[in-house]
């Protein structure tokens, strides 16, 4: 394993923000940590990039332990929330800081700076203030700088949170294409349920510290292992099934009936929003959401008798 | 609250980290180094000449005694009382002319708000005495505007001369605090409030003027102490008049009567700590506020009624200050002010050798004092807003205390404090140097602070995640953010240190005279003519060293900044909040 953390733990003031978090990454792969707010992503992260010590665990990056090495000499480079630029330098010196301190030599460095810039799309701005950029040419410029000093871990803290939403939807792709080109392994921290599926090879659900699922987009979204899994990640209904345990229905996984087999239920609310018409149905076993596509939509009425059937359900951990 | 939990975790982990590697150890050696010498140079330069004047004024013969102060105490000229009576009229008078000053600068749309601005810079830089000066040149016993042009002889000595001169001469440095406060102001705030159906009139009266409140009071308590610390007017044109600070300085100097001296420096301790603690009981943990993000259109106008009114105060105010600071100049080419008005190049070219000495001095003391002191500043602003060790508020109250001792108390403080072994600096240059440093280090402490902890302390963190050790932390992103602070720290340093005698005063020796202390003497001795001359040069100097270096170190900066401004309000109000140590 290329990256892997062993049972990190830290606690703040008797309280543990990071609960044991195990964690294996292979080699070039794009990891995401997805919870909601205060659920310790960036504290992890910042165990990762050595600005945090754990207080109990290990962080390991090619076999070679490097829990108690110093943020400046750990092969790890990190894109800020607040990207974090240095406001008194150009595009072009905040790129090339990182060579510098490598003792690069300026011209080689500006070079290799103005390449990486290229790379981003940021050649033209070169010699522009930070302050004048945009948000996201301010967002490209902490990648590139990130970049150039060839980490051997990325680590991207909520890298889009501060854009706008087609933006946002647009550096996502930006970014995944440079990570693959590059090969580099990466380490992303989100809140946005949508960006971790739409971004990552696999996925790892966190809530109050502690690691809930780890998988790919498809395993979280269609085969959630737990409750808040479940309830994190899209939208869905939980069942009661005949043996009294739980599971979870995804509304796009249950098909309306006027008759037939399955559970009968009575439509109590319809909602529209575009290619699929939503139906909030009544049943013995709980109400269940059902997606229909809009093609397909019968325009039953609240109050109508439905039989819905589920063609997958996820059983999930009590 | 996030963030500066943030901060300190991160150095908390690169302090455990550093021991894995060799540069590491020797890094967390010399910072905590640097921290110790730190917190040792404060106690030694601050707090034992603090407590060097309790221990001389309240302890005789190995015993504790109330004598001393008793005995300033029931001086019958009610020294206190007069110390006191003046600091309040004369802070009523320049909160009154500040604040119209300061609503019509920013609020009136006048194109001569700039100039104004200007003038209120220029005057900000002048010694205290000046003004007292330019008194006994208008209205003195042969005063330009009382004996020449009402033909009267008036005697013009007086509590009433002390309150209007200090008053006026205060004035402007509030007005620029006031400025930058309500520049501050979000401008929404007053849209917001004439949107929902108020007038011009209520919603000056219930929003801006609450908002101006945390800096009406920063600029009260500042203009307060000042004045209860200012012996010069009192001693120029009080005339029989007196209150205690000149009376500290005459003991001291005249009569070397230290243990008095102490006494009453102690007494002028209190009122100013009673200020410092009402200050802090009603203004609690309000701070300033700020503009938030968005624009706003124009500023809001001011209603008719108000312009006339803050207009008229204005323009009789910078009308009086022109008319001193032109008496002052030509001062310098009369004859014999009052008697014969003959221009003359007499007194510029007879001005003595020691003279010129003198002005040499002022500008090397200040300009190294000033270089010196801003780096001590931004340095302990560093230590006190990014790392977490012990005896750090500690730290922080006593780099604030200067701020808050009137001049005389620590003068006499170091006076006290540095005679014997293994200290003993009396009658050296390092005894006027390091008061002049760390008498100033609060507002350079707190400029920096200020900047500190508005920067996103992530950027050093992104610093070190590209490689750089904490030394090129420092180098490369700490001191470029600062340099606006340190620009704050090193032209109030270098004006003080230019123009103000209050503490230093009780320092000096004829090798180490500067020239405020020659103005001093010629402005005693009656020598308007010489005085004027030195008058002149140094606020021509303090001027153009601060023009200079001010367009040296902004010369790539973004907007047009005020060094005065909101930085430097926001400074000295975090030097009164922190003022007793808790943060
Ligand atoms: N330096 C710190 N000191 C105290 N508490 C902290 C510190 N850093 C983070 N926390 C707390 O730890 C919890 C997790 O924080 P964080 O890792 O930033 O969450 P996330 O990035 O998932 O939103 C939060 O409740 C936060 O307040
Ligand atoms: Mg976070």
């Amino acid at each position: 394993m290329f990256l892997q953390l062993e049972r990190l733990t830290k606690s703040y003031s008797q309280r543990t923000v990071v609960d044991e978090v195990t964690l294996d990454i292979g080699a070039g792969e794009f990891v995401c940590l997805l919870g909601p707010s205060g659920c310790g992503k960036t504290t992890t992260l910042r165990m990762i990039g050595g600005f945090v010590t754990p207080d109990s665990g290990r962080v390991l990056i090619e076999g070679a332990d490097m829990s108690r090495t110093p943020a400046n000499v750990r092969p790890t480079s990190t894109v800020f929330q607040s990207y974090a630029l240095f406001p008194h330098m150009n595009a072009i010196r905040n790129v090339a800081y990182g060579l510098r301190t490598q003792r690069v030599p300026r011209a080689q460095a500006e070079e290799r700076a103005r390449e990486m810039l290229a790379m981003v799309g940021l050649d033209a701005r070169a010699g522009a203030r930070v302050e004048t950029l945009s948000g996201g040419e301010q967002q490209r410029l902490a990648l590139a700088r990130s970049l150039v000093v060839n980490p051997k871990v990325l680590l991207l803290d909520e890298p889009l949170s501060n854009l706008d939403a087609k933006l946002r939807e647009r550096m996502r792709r930006e970014i995944r294409i440079i990570q693959s080109r590059l090969g580099i392994t990466t380490v992303h921290v989100t809140h946005d349920q949508e960006e971790a599926l739409g971004i990552a090879d696999r996925v790892v659900v966190m809530n109050e510290g502690r690691i809930e699922q780890v998988g790919t987009p498809r395993e979280v979204y269609e085969q959630p292992a737990t409750r808040f899994v479940a309830s994190f990640i899209g939208r869905g209904s939980f069942i009661i099934d005949h043996d009294g345990a739980e599971s979870f229905v995804r509304p796009e996984h249950v098909t309306l009936g006027r008759a037939g087999g399955g559970i009968a239920g009575t439509v109590s609310h319809v909602q529209f929003s575009g290619p699929v018409v939503t139906y909030f149905v009544d049943t013995a076993a709980g109400t269940l959401q059902c997606d229909v596509p809009l093609e397909l939509d019968a325009a039953h009425e609240p109050g109508d008798p439905v039989v819905c059937q589920l063609r997958s359900r996820a059983r999930l951990a009590s | 609250m996030k963030r500066s939990t943030h901060d300190t975790d991160s150095t908390a982990a690169s302090h455990e980290e550093g021991r894995s590697t060799w540069g590491a150890p020797l890094r967390a050696w010399t910072e905590t180094g640097l921290q110790w010498a730190m917190l040792a140079s404060l106690v030694v330069f601050i707090l034992w000449p603090i407590v060097a004047v309790l221990r001389v004024g309240l302890i005789a013969d190995g015993a504790p005694t109330l004598e001393l102060i008793h005995a300033a105490l029931t001086d019958s000229r009610g020294l206190l009382w007069n110390s006191v009576f003046v600091g309040v009229a004369a802070t009523a008078l320049t909160l009154f002319i500040a604040v119209n000053v300061a609503l019509w600068a920013t609020r009136s749309g006048s194109r001569l708000s700039k100039p104004l601005f200007g003038l209120l810079l220029l005057t900000m830089i002048s010694p205290p005495f000046v003004t007292a000066l330019s008194y006994v040149m208008l209205f003195g016993r042969r005063g330009l505007i009382t004996h020449q042009l009402l033909g009267l002889s008036l005697n013009p000595y007086g509590w009433h001369g002390v309150v209007l001169m200090q008053g006026i001469g205060f004035t402007s440095l509030a007005a620029i605090l006031l400025i930058g406060v309500l520049r501050g102001i979000d401008g929404r705030l007053e849209e917001a409030s004439l949107d929902l159906g108020a007038s011009r009139t209520s919603t000056i009266a219930r929003v801006t003027l609450p908002l101006l409140v945390p800096g009406i009071a920063a600029t009260s308590l500042i203009t307060f102490v000042e004045s209860l610390a200012d012996f010069g007017t009192p001693i120029i044109i009080g005339g029989r008049f007196t209150v205690l600070a000149t009376q500290a300085y005459l003991n001291f100097i005249g009569i070397s009567n230290l243990p008095l001296a102490a006494g009453m420096a102690i007494l002028l301790l209190v009122p100013s700590l009673i200020a410092f603690l009402l200050y802090r009981h009603f203004m609690g943990r309000l701070t300033f506020y700020t503009k938030g993000t968005g624009t706003t259109g124009e500023p809001m106008g001011l209603p008719r009624w108000l312009l006339v009114v803050t207009g008229t105060v204005t323009l009789l105010f910078s009308a009086f200050v022109t008319l001193q600071y032109v008496t002052i100049v030509f001062g310098a080419f009369a004859t014999t002010w009052g008697v014969d008005f003959t221009p003359t190049l007499k007194h510029i070219q007879g001005l003595s050798s020691t003279a010129f000495a003198s002005i040499g001095r002022s500008i090397r003391f200040a300009m190294f004092t000033a270089v010196v002191g801003s780096m001590l500043g931004m340095i302990v602003s560093y230590l006190l807003e990014r790392r977490r060790f012990w005896g750090r508020s500690g730290l922080d109250f006593i780099a604030t205390l200067p701020f808050m001792i009137p001049g005389p108390f620590l003068g006499i403080g170091y006076a006290l404090a540095f005679r014997d072994a293994p200290l003993a600096l009396t009658g050296t240059l390092a005894i006027v140097l390091l008061n002049m440093i760390y008498r100033q280090l609060p507002v350079a402490t707190k400029a920096g602070a200020a900047v500190l902890s508005q920067a996103d302390p992530e950027i050093e963190d992104a610093a070190r995640d590209l490689g750089a050790s904490e030394h090129r932390v420092i180098t490369d992103v700490v001191f470029p953010q600062l340099k606006p602070a340190f620009l704050v720290g090193f032209v109030n340093t270098f004006t003080a240190g230019m123009v103000t005698i209050g503490a230093i005063i009780f320092l000096i020796t004829p090798g180490t005279k500067v020239a405020t202390i020659e103005l001093f003497g010629a402005v005693r001795g009656g020598h308007i003519g010489v005085a004027a001359v030195l008058a002149n040069i140094i606020m021509l100097v303090t001027l153009a060293v601060n023009v200079t270096f001010s367009w040296l170190m902004l010369r790539r900066g973004r907007e047009e900044r005020g060094v005065f401004d909101v930085p430097a309000t926001r400074a000295i109000d975090q030097v009164i909040q922190s003022a007793d140590g808790g943060r």
